[in-house]
């Protein structure tokens, strides 16, 4: 068999993984957005949702549809809770403190995940079988099916909060001008805290989508957050399209890298993209708000 | 309506503002005349609560709102038009006036009323409802962004440079607005460069230079003060015979 028949299967495990760091993307825009701070605990979130939804389902015994909803739930109030205990007090600070105290966030949350839920690997069951469906000759996991669907939902559900309702409007606002909408009324720390919330429980979504397909475990929301912050640099920082483009850009490349190169590189890729992205196109592939295209 | 008592603002080393004491009475139009970097942008950013008092108290309709949050303020009845006009620019005209309403969000009703009474002032927000405001020219993003702070139906309204970065037959076409606004019983406080014009529609103005107040008084004596031409300038006086020219 020749390394070509493998590209369609590749692909479509590309897509999947793509839709997950999409999603992780899309969370560090909500963030960088609102508050300009680059949110270290993105992948935290996404780790927090898989390893809170086996606590419930595996330990606690709930159904898998309700163990999944008080685990997003719950990945939210940690949000909140980072907000108002970490980014909130540290308000006047520089970004370059914002950044690091993400990062401490992050290392805590992960590390409390160990020491509360175990460090064994855990897995989630597929939402429904594991007999992989025939699509045009390709085998397709049916959990690749609710990951995609599930990621055009929320997807859809996302843009329609923020550009049909008066509260997504007044986030935009405070994100493209704080001091307008500050002298409006509209509140850049509550804008900030509610930005927290959205963020993580879109994390917590992607993270149970995507512990049947991958194992989780406490420290794994690291790369995970790396590679959904590499997507968002990709598409174009600070760009809700920017993010959801650039994550499936970067996890069919990093899938397809497999047919070629021995699978151990494959995390190499996506920095190595990350690399070429910053030093010929910093501004990513839609352009960002937030930077030109000058180097520096 | 609003009294400040001995105002001073530091977010440096050096006060921004030292001891600034002013009165605005209901109905009226005054003036805050300085030339840059005499803290006049700064003092209408403490009144809306962006930047926090150092000393002194601020009181509006009797009430102290000192270091008030801004949209406590905003509730109370204070808007501002900032410099730079700040709109939403990746949102359409209507959503910015609804921005406006923001503190308002539940009063359907009063909220359309509200936009009834502008749009006869402000025509262009009613003809470009649905353009995103990026798309606006800066004379229309200056409509918008009164008429946006109208939205919040302030009783008094801060005014930061209203006639930047405009052409002369649009500043007046917005100080015509401003005297409309008036006569309905708005309170406006202005900051300006363009002293004849804001003059013009005030009754009273105030100086202020290096964060200190240095005169106040009606807008005909302000208007032929020595201390407001050597502030701003002088341009007026006849130079002296033994003056001799730079150029």
């Amino acid at each position: 068999m020749s390394t070509w028949t493998y590209i369609p299967q590749l692909l479509s495990s590309g897509i999947t993984i793509g839709a997950i760091y999409a999603l992780v993307a899309l969370g560090f825009v909500t963030i960088a957005r609102a508050s300009q701070i680059i949110n270290f605990a993105q992948g935290e979130f996404v780790m927090l949702g898989g390893v809170i939804t086996f606590f419930f389902l595996k330990v606690m015994n709930l159904p898998y549809p309700l163990a999944a909803f008080i685990a997003i739930l719950i990945v939210i109030l940690i949000g909140f809770v980072m907000h108002l205990s970490v980014v909130y007090p540290l308000r006047k600070a520089s970004i370059v403190i914002l950044l690091m105290a993400t990062l401490g966030a992050s290392i805590f949350l992960s590390s409390t995940s160990g020491l509360l839920f175990g460090t064994l690997p855990k897995t989630l069951p597929p939402f429904s079988g594991e007999r992989p469906l025939q699509l045009l000759g390709v085998s397709v996991l049916p959990q690749s099916v609710w990951v995609l669907i599930s990621t055009l939902i929320l997807l859809i559900f996302l843009y329609l909060l923020s550009h049909r309702t008066l509260l997504g409007k007044a986030m935009e606002a405070s994100s493209t001008d704080p001091l307008g909408a500050d002298l409006l009324g509209i509140s850049r720390n509550l804008m900030v805290f509610l930005a927290f919330g959205v963020s993580a429980g879109v994390g917590a979504f992607a993270g149970i989508l995507i512990t049947p397909v991958f194992f989780t475990s406490y420290s794994s929301g690291t790369l995970l957050g790396l590679k959904g912050f590499i997507a968002a640099v990709l598409g174009g920082w600070g760009k809700n399209s920017g993010a959801i483009l650039g994550g499936f850009v970067l996890g069919i490349v990093e899938s397809l890298s497999l047919a070629f190169i021995p699978a151990g590189y494959k995390d190499a890729i996506a920095f190595g993209i990350l690399l070429l992205i910053l030093h010929f196109r910093p501004k990513g592939i839609l352009g960002s708000p937030f930077m030109d295209s000058r180097r520096w | 309506m609003l009294k400040i008592k001995k105002l001073t603002v530091q977010y440096g080393p050096l006060p921004a503002l030292y001891e600034i004491s002013l009165e605005i009475k209901q109905g009226e139009i005054v003036s805050l005349l300085g030339p840059n970097g005499a803290g006049k942008t700064t003092l209408l950013l403490t009144l809306s609560g962006i930047l926090k008092t150092t000393e002194g108290r601020i009181l509006f309709e009797g009430e102290d709102i000192t270091n008030l949050n801004p949209h406590q303020i905003v509730s109370k009845g204070i808007g501002h038009v900032p410099q730079g006009r700040h709109i939403f620019p990746t949102l359409s005209v209507t959503d910015n006036l609804m921005m406006g309403a923001y503190l308002h969000r539940n009063e359907k009703r009063e909220i359309k009323k509200q936009l009834e009474r502008i749009y006869p002032l402000l025509p262009v927000l009613k003809e470009r409802a649905h353009q995103r405001a990026g798309t606006l020219s800066g004379g229309e993003q200056q409509m918008l962004s009164i008429g946006r702070a109208m939205m919040g139906r302030p009783k008094l309204l801060l005014l930061d440079e209203p006639s930047l970065g405009l052409a002369p037959r649009l500043m007046d076409e917005v100080f015509a607005i401003f005297r409309k606004l008036n006569e309905r019983g708005l309170t406006l406080f202005i900051v300006e460069q363009e002293i004849h014009l804001s003059l013009s529609i005030s009754g009273r103005g105030y100086l202020l230079r290096n964060g200190r107040m240095i005169k106040e008084g009606s807008a005909s004596a302000l208007l032929e003060s020595r201390e407001l031409m050597i502030s701003l300038g002088g341009d007026d006086r006849q130079p002296e015979k033994d003056e001799t020219s730079l150029s």
